[in-house]
């Protein structure tokens, strides 16, 4: 095997260490945890920090989406590093670490060590939302990285035309969290 | 007399597909042609001899079911008792001759013998940036302003999400590529796996795909919080649609990967890489649609005859069914103990046998098919999972494999036997950290 696809390995593995990291940490800190929850927090991640995942993410029917993301996770799930239970109420699907996410954990553990404190930051500042909020912050992210130089009522217009179901006053107010997200984040890279 | 503007297709599984003459026009363009000459399962018919049927053909059928899916779920009586409609001032007539063409498109990038040499292409590239470039191509510039559709419209539905160029989908767009290309009920997966199954033989692939498509529907995810659209199924039609996602499964398991069928794709990029100037396809439009199978063909039989031919050996594997013999297949034990068991052998089969004998094949499932919204009776809207045991148990694809040459072969299932532990061990615990 040549250098580039025992590169493109390791940092699979890599990857998919620092995403079993992720589902512990919000699990731990009570939220759902569906594939939802984690498709958006991993856009935050990559979106406020300099970190090692680059997932390709699009603007798809409720926010962005990443589908290599979604092939991540479904391969996490064949290799049981990651598996699903059905929770209640309504029976709606959420994911939890696997029998094989120890041994990846304990091959990664001191690589995704610097890490920790950025994924936990997420993790705390998605713990309580539900899909709806989550979606309606991701998509006012999106429109702030692709818009800088819009103003906050432009960028509100914007995801309404964009997203007819999110009222003007929704994403005004959900662009006002996500830069409270971004302004906070700044103080843990610092 | 009038000239006729309905044009039938004999066609296996769609019995007769109808082609407007506009749409014949498309359909006798080059480019299109062109994929009468690409196998649909590259060299499978080497292990199931039925398994001869082209792209082409398939082509046709994807276009014929995408339509027939399209005007079920853009049907407003097929709305009722759901939230979801299509976006204000929806023209089904436009979109509809989208969609037909984009579904008649779809495979067009796809390089001889279909997905097999997909790892071939230059840096960047793939069979779904090539379709995109030809249907942006002066090859099809012509046909569009007769149609009057958009290329752009046609690229993003026939690609969908996996397009280099698009970063923003629209729900529309999103629902309208999910008709043609979608994990679950896209029109490609409903006809390669009826199709594939006829030709190979192999019936497990067989399903009610009429019962299915009668009731696929438009459904907001209303159990994940959220008012996401998608194409799901009434609850009457989810035993058509467990039918054809256990048919994806068994097929996948009894002929997608096959061992055999895999070490053919891996003997073909073995030659390939050697034939093709560079080692790699062309990524110019002209030139790589110049490239077929036939091509192909004739190359591997010329080498095959030829002691002298440095391709010689690697066409025989071939030509001469020399292939390679399957040494370790993933075991679920295994896991358990090693991240990457098929590699831990392969790495050490290599050093004792030398690298040249030994070949690699590992592969995951990809996607999510088994989450779909279901609209029961009563008007509430569930996730398939929930509703079906069958879909919530369905065990996800991965192989793992390590193949050696056949000269080998008993030698080296002797050694796996006797150092199939220590090997695990060897490195078990070997990774990052340490």
């Amino acid at each position: 095997m040549n250098q580039k696809w025992e590169r493109v390995r390791m940092n699979k593995f890599f990857n998919e260490a620092i995403l079993l990291e992720l589902v512990k940490k919000l699990r731990d800190q009570g939220s759902w945890c569906g594939e939802t929850h984690i498709q958006k927090a991993v856009f935050f991640l990559q979106s406020l920090f300099d970190g090692p995942l680059k997932y390709n993410f699009i603007f798809y029917k409720h926010g962005p989406f990443s589908f290599d993301l979604r092939d991540e996770i479904t391969a996490m799930r064949a290799h049981s590093i990651i598996s699903r239970e059905m929770r209640h109420p309504a029976y709606r699907e959420s994911l939890k670490p696997g029998p094989s996410g120890e041994l990846l954990n304990k091959t990664f553990s001191k690589r995704i060590a610097p890490y920790e404190g950025e994924i936990d930051f997420i993790a705390r500042k998605f713990k309580s939302k539900g899909v709806k909020d989550l979606e309606k912050l991701s998509t006012a992210l999106f429109m702030s990285t692709s818009c800088g130089g819009l103003s906050i009522e432009e960028r509100a217009k914007q995801m309404h035309e964009l997203k007819p179901h999110i009222t003007i006053e929704q994403a005004i107010e959900s662009i006002h969290e996500v830069n409270k997200i971004i302004s906070d984040a700044r103080k843990i890279k610092k | 007399m009038k000239s006729k503007d309905n044009h039938e297709i004999r066609n296996p599984i769609n019995i007769f597909s109808h082609l407007s003459s506009k749409e014949r026009m498309v359909l006798d363009l080059p480019p299109v042609q062109r994929l009468r000459y690409i196998h649909q399962l590259a060299l499978t018919y080497q292990v199931y001899p039925g398994a001869t049927h082209r792209r082409f053909e398939h082509s046709i059928g994807v276009m014929d079911l995408a339509s027939r899916i399209f005007d079920v779920v853009t049907d407003e009586r097929n709305h009722q008792g759901t939230s979801f409609e299509l976006s204000p001032g929806f023209d089904k007539e436009y979109w509809r001759r989208v969609v037909r063409i984009a579904a008649l498109l779809h495979d067009i990038g796809h390089p001889p013998f279909s997905h097999g040499p997909e790892d071939l292409f230059p840096d960047g590239w793939n069979h779904e940036r090539m379709t995109q470039e030809i249907i942006e191509s002066d090859h099809l510039k012509k046909v569009w302003k007769e149609l009057k559709i958009q290329s752009n419209d046609v690229a993003a539905l026939a690609i969908g999400t996996k397009s280099t160029k698009k970063h923003v989908f629209s729900t529309t767009e999103a629902l309208l590529s999910e008709i043609i290309v979608g994990d679950t009920f896209g029109a490609d997966r409903i006809d390669y796996l009826l199709r594939d199954s006829l030709h190979s033989g192999v019936l497990y692939g067989q399903f009610d795909y009429y019962r299915l498509i009668e009731t696929l529907r438009i459904l907001p995810k209303e159990y994940d919080e959220s008012n996401e659209p998608a194409i799901g199924v009434e609850l009457g039609g989810l035993h058509s649609a467990e039918a054809l996602l256990l048919a994806r499964y068994f097929m996948f398991k009894q002929l997608y990967f096959h061992p055999i069928r895999r070490i053919y794709d891996i003997h073909l990029i073995d030659f390939l890489k050697s034939w093709l100037p560079r080692g790699v396809l062309p990524n110019d439009v002209d030139e790589y649609l110049n490239l077929t199978d036939n091509e192909v063909l004739s190359a591997l039989r010329k080498s095959a005859k030829d002691t002298g031919d440095p391709l010689y050996e690697k066409a025989q594997r071939i030509v001469e069914r020399k292939h390679y013999k399957a040494l370790y297949t993933l075991n679920p034990v295994d896991l358990q103990k090693t991240l990457e068991p098929g590699k831990m052998i392969f790495e050490a089969a290599c050093k004792e046998f030398g690298p040249e004998n030994l070949r690699h094949d590992a592969y995951t499932q990809k996607g999510n098919d088994v989450h779909f919204p279901v609209l029961e009776p009563d008007d509430r809207i569930i996730l398939s999972i929930v509703r079906s045991e069958n879909l919530a148990n369905l065990p996800l694809i991965t192989i793992d494999s390590v193949y050696i040459n056949p000269i080998l072969e008993q030698k080296a299932k002797r050694w796996l036997d006797k150092n199939r532990d220590k090997i695990f061990e060897s490195e078990m615990g070997a990774g990052e950290d340490e």
